[in-house]
């Protein structure tokens, strides 16, 4: 193995692993995009070693495998996240109500267009700055707040809607 | 990597309860992470088990599960034509005579028709050992060419085989060592120095374009009614395809002959024919033929691994080439290092077997159109 390489990956695969998985919201296509990146970056490990940040770049190749995946999967996938969406997006007065809130993000997120929910894990995972995840995603810092600003307004309607719901189950649980 | 830099976001952490749920749900989902350990294992090189699911079964069209029977049948022959005969006739003497130790070598072969098209194109990585995978490209793949997205076969027809190369290069992730195109019409006239190639037909044709006129049903072909089988697209259901399916069968038909060499009446024939195709044959100047051709003589027949690239869509309609088939190229890549990678080669439990295609049906007895 070319020197630094095992360092790399002793130090960053569990995050990137995480990264992957938060990307793809699926394990299996998270294990099979890290490893087939590592071992396109074991190859190349001396010019990625050389780089400015090798992290970043590893990052951008992990986005990019998962954006190429994605590409054939996404039609059967959201297809499918549209029935778990609609299965636990439902408001209930479950004592755990913060996890079904949780889990319907999840799923909300989960059918984000695929640079949208990039920018997303990026930047509330990973805690990426706007040129970092433009870095990342290749596009403009101006292209990525309009990515997040797109996801948010999404995702936020949702919530709003979620909250009027549970909002109405709590006023009439107080009245009663 | 600083959480502060997230405050440049506009709207205050913690204070947007929005926010917060997204980084409880992005984290919840991060948190389902697979085991560093499953990844390491794979990067040390036992990759089988995580491969397996990235490779869904796919549809596969009855053309596209011919063409992975063609592949090994196409080697095959190229190996046998290739073959030089002294070679053939003193095998053991050759061995020691300073022919260079087989290497592990990427090979493409491109069967050429007689309209100047890639007809079957395939891929071939000869390991050291013996072992060898064999990947099928259909010919109307849509591919990117350099300059544009273009079949396969068109990518051979306009640019020739240094083209063909680049192209498939581009497309698989792997260097092509060494290439070599073949002429399928060299095939016909080896039929009748077999004895003849037997195949099936599904319904009786008369075509005047190609001379083509047989019954239904099971028959022996060889010279010109081999050519004739060969050239007929009119008059057939799927044009095209149905000729391609023939070509198909027709071959496995013949590598079962030549190899059993059963009917082989006239050794000296064939040893003429074989020569006549091998003229035919065009290779890159630096390969080493005969080294080639020893080790396709020298594969073990248990580590021969055959398959086709991953394919997304049969019915890709383009604007300018008509229907295609539809491939991802980050697939293709995926699906080819996968193939290629000895060490799974190795710990496959049935190697002949192991193509994820499915093993090779008998398709030399299947009537065709």
């Amino acid at each position: 193995m070319p020197d630094g390489f095992d360092e790399f990956v002793t130090e960053r695969l569990d995050r990137l692993l995480r990264y992957a998985t938060a990307l793809a919201c699926d394990p299996h296509l998270a294990q099979d995009i890290v490893q087939e990146v590592l071992l396109r970056v074991q190859r190349h490990w001396p010019k990625i070693a050389s780089l400015n940040a090798p992290d970043l770049y590893v990052r951008r190749m992990v986005t990019n495998e998962y954006l190429s995946w994605r590409r054939r999967r996404a039609a059967r996938d959201i297809a499918s996240e549209h029935g778990t969406l609609d299965a636990i997006g439902q408001p209930t007065l479950d004592p755990a109500v913060s996890y079904a809130e949780r889990d319907a993000m999840r799923a909300r997120i989960a059918v984000l267009p695929r640079k949208q929910r990039a920018a997303i894990v990026l930047r509330y995972y990973e805690d990426r700055t706007d040129p970092e995840i433009a870095e990342v995603l290749g596009c403009s810092a101006g292209t990525v707040r309009s990515h997040i600003s797109r996801a948010l307004g999404t995702l936020r309607a949702a919530v709003q809607q979620h909250s009027e719901w549970t909002g109405r189950e709590a006023v009439r649980e107080g009245s009663s | 990597m600083s959480p502060a830099d997230s405050a440049g976001m506009g709207a205050g952490m913690g204070a947007d309860p929005a926010e917060t749920l997204i980084r409880e749900a992005v984290a919840a989902e991060a948190d389902r992470a697979p085991d560093t350990r499953a990844v390491l294992a794979g990067l040390r090189g036992s990759r089988a088990r995580s491969v397996r699911h990235r490779f869904p079964l796919m549809a596969m069209t009855a053309t596209v599960v011919v063409t992975v029977v063609v592949t090994v049948v196409v080697t095959i022959v190229c190996g046998v034509i290739l073959v030089p005969p002294l070679l053939r006739s003193a095998a053991p003497a050759a061995h020691d005579s300073g022919t260079p130790a087989p290497v592990s070598q990427n090979v493409l072969l491109a069967g050429i028709d007689d309209n100047d098209t890639a007809d079957s194109i395939v891929l071939a990585h000869l390991d050291r050992d013996g072992a060898a995978e064999v990947i099928s490209l259909p010919r109307d793949s849509w591919v990117n060419s350099g300059s544009g997205m273009a079949k396969l076969s068109a990518v051979y027809t306009t640019g020739g085989i240094t083209k063909l190369v680049s192209t498939v290069e581009e497309l698989t992730g792997v260097h092509v060592d060494h290439y070599a195109t073949v002429p399928m019409q060299g095939f016909a006239q080896l039929s009748t120095a077999v004895g003849g190639v037997p195949v099936c037909l599904k319904a009786a044709v008369h075509d005047t374009y190609s001379g083509a006129s047989f019954p239904a049903g099971r028959q022996v072909l060889e010279g010109a009614s081999a050519l004739a089988f060969l050239r007929q697209r009119h008059g057939l259901p799927d044009g095209d395809l149905d000729r391609e399916a023939r070509l198909q069968v027709f071959l496995t038909s013949l590598a079962r002959e030549l190899l059993s060499g059963s009917k082989l009446t006239d050794p000296d024939t064939l040893h003429a024919l074989l020569a006549q195709v091998r003229e035919d044959v065009t290779a890159d100047p630096g390969w080493d033929l005969v080294a080639f051709a020893e080790q396709v003589i020298g594969l073990r027949p248990a580590g021969l691994r055959t398959g086709t690239i991953p394919i997304t869509t049969t019915a890709l309609w383009t604007d300018t080439s008509g229907a295609a088939i539809g491939v991802d190229p980050a697939q293709v890549r995926a699906y080819v290092r996968h193939m290629m990678d000895d060490t799974v080669n190795d710990t496959a439990p049935s190697p002949g077997a192991a193509a994820p295609t499915g093993p090779p049906s008998p398709v030399a007895d299947t009537c065709v159109n």
